[in-house]
């Protein structure tokens, strides 16, 4: 399993989880908020009420505290992407990795650089604000 | 003086082809490294052992392994450092293997081919049959002397996870040789280099999980080699 | 030269889709406590009465799109690593493309006919 990689192994890892997680749940709300407006048999505007009606029927069913832990985890992961994509863009173009430069013994590798790794960091904590404020809007844990 | 117990992978193709694990116990001296470890089971309790193994001082490559499962060179790790009462050995992973410890490379160094790490010049006749230099300033050097110190011995193609899944990934050592003649002021086959890994999977499929770098036994970076080559190639070719 | 283009689009489209979702997030979350946006009211600050906006229902067009995009190649990249093959690879592509497509449409049509429900 690998755990002894490095902090990039990690970063690696969670970009890809979040990132099919985010997509699953972009299919999910699409569909439902296609569902909203009278599902994928209306094609034009459906009369008011029944709109009204959906809407109201979906609001309930979405409703249970199980969605709203969801969609908090979600909001993790959402920021965590987004702040690791950024840093990732980054780093692809070389940006925040050190210049080349001739080994010394200790190997400390310049792609493993202080300013990628704090990037990461700044990307921990945002994502857990995220997170934090998502379970006070569903939770009223802090009430902020 | 005490010991430590060597738990080796075993596979024999020419016998019957099992994979299992084998005990050994080996007494312990300090500062003694795992290759001294498996020398030691081979001369005295299994000659049947295969490892290789050639310069003892992490500068030939040859003894690359799966060390408490982390790749590692062998002659380069001290038993002690390890900190565990039992070391599991096993063959290099991400690649076929051949008997015991020993790993097939061949697919390692067709990859090395095929980036063609040699000087490309436009001019071969001059490059091969004059006595003239080539000359370079320290800072053209600097660009990419971290990378010609690799010593081919494949523990980042070991660690690489995309390595491990899409066979048509060049892998981290190919593709830091490279950058190397990329980044040599001596070549001019810049554009031809570039377009070669252009499309398809052979560089874009790196990610920069970095664990290349980490692994690296000469503090090559081929991760940093990686960028760098991902960033001539996504702005210019 | 493909590939190379594709994953310059998957890094343009990432930033863009930073402004996008803020606009998006903000309108949700930040314009007015949660309660009151998830009504169907017309009341201004409601979810709803964001799609009368045509600058903020087309900022929720982009973000389709460039969601679509983003996510579906990502899985066409994740997807093509476990596997090799001429045909599977081709295959991936298109199932991809058909999804990401399908959405984009289906999406499309859910932001007109809200953006005509809003404007009653």
């Amino acid at each position: 399993m690998p755990f002894r990689y490095g902090l990039e192994r990690w970063s690696y890892t969670l970009q890809r989880v979040s990132g099919v997680a985010i997509t699953l749940f972009f299919v999910a709300h699409i569909v439902q908020t296609g569902n909203v407006v009278g599902g994928a048999s209306v094609w034009s505007i459906p009369p008011y009420e029944l709109a009204k009606k959906v809407w109201t029927e979906t609001e309930a069913f979405l409703a249970n505290p199980l969605f709203d832990l969801g969609l908090s985890v979600l909001g993790f992961l959402i920021f965590f992407h987004a702040f690791n994509g950024v840093r990732l863009v980054l780093a692809h173009f070389g940006i925040i990795l050190k210049k080349p430069s001739r080994p010394e013994y200790p190997y400390r590798p310049g792609s493993m650089s202080q300013a990628q790794r704090a990037l990461f960091w700044v990307t921990i904590v945002l994502a857990v604000a995220a997170l934090v404020y998502a379970l006070d809007v569903f939770f009223e844990v802090l009430r902020l | 003086m005490s010991e430590v117990t060597f738990k080796v992978f075993r596979y024999d193709p020419a016998k019957d082809g099992g994979k299992h694990y084998q005990t050994y116990k080996v007494p312990l001296r300090r500062g003694m490294t795992v290759l001294q470890g498996l020398l030691y089971i081979k001369e005295r309790l299994d000659p049947t052992l295969a490892i290789r193994f050639s310069c003892r001082m992490a500068t030939c490559g040859s003894c690359g392994m799966m060390i408490n499962g982390l790749p590692r060179l062998a002659c380069y790790t001290l038993i002690e450092d390890l900190k565990k009462q039992t070391v599991v050995v096993e063959p290099l992973r991400n690649y076929p293997v051949i008997r015991d410890l020993v790993a097939d490379f061949s697919e390692f160094f067709e990859k090395h081919r095929w980036v063609k790490p040699y000087l490309i010049r436009i001019d071969t006749y001059t490059q091969e049959k004059s006595n003239t230099s080539y000359l370079q300033s320290d800072e053209e050097l600097e660009r990419y002397i971290q990378f010609a110190y690799c010593i081919k011995c494949g523990l980042c193609y070991a660690a690489c996870p995309v390595v491990a899944s899409d066979k048509e990934f060049l892998g981290p050592q190919a593709l830091a040789q490279l950058y190397r003649y990329l980044a040599d002021s001596r070549d001019e086959g810049t554009a031809e280099r570039l377009k070669s890994v252009a499309d398809g999977h052979k560089l874009l499929r790196c990610h920069f999980a970095a664990s290349c770098s980490k692994v690296c036994p000469k503090g090559v970076d081929p991760a940093l080699a990686i960028q760098l080559l991902r960033r001539e190639v996504l702005l210019r070719a | 030269m493909r590939e190379k283009n594709i994953m310059l689009l998957h890094y343009i489209t990432g930033i863009l889709i930073l402004v996008a979702g803020g606009i998006h997030l903000s309108t949700v979350f930040l314009l007015s406590p949660y309660e009151e946006s998830m009504k169907f009211d017309s009341s201004p600050l409601a979810v709803m009465s964001v799609y009368r906006n045509v600058l903020l229902a087309g900022s929720l067009e982009a973000l389709l799109i460039l969601v679509a995009f983003h996510g579906f190649n990502g899985l066409r990249v994740i997807l093509q690593e476990l596997h090799q093959g001429k045909t599977y690879k081709k295959a991936v592509s298109l199932a991809v493309t058909i999804v990401a497509l399908a959405l984009v449409v289906y999406g499309t049509r859910t932001i007109l006919i809200a953006h005509q429900l809003a404007n009653l």
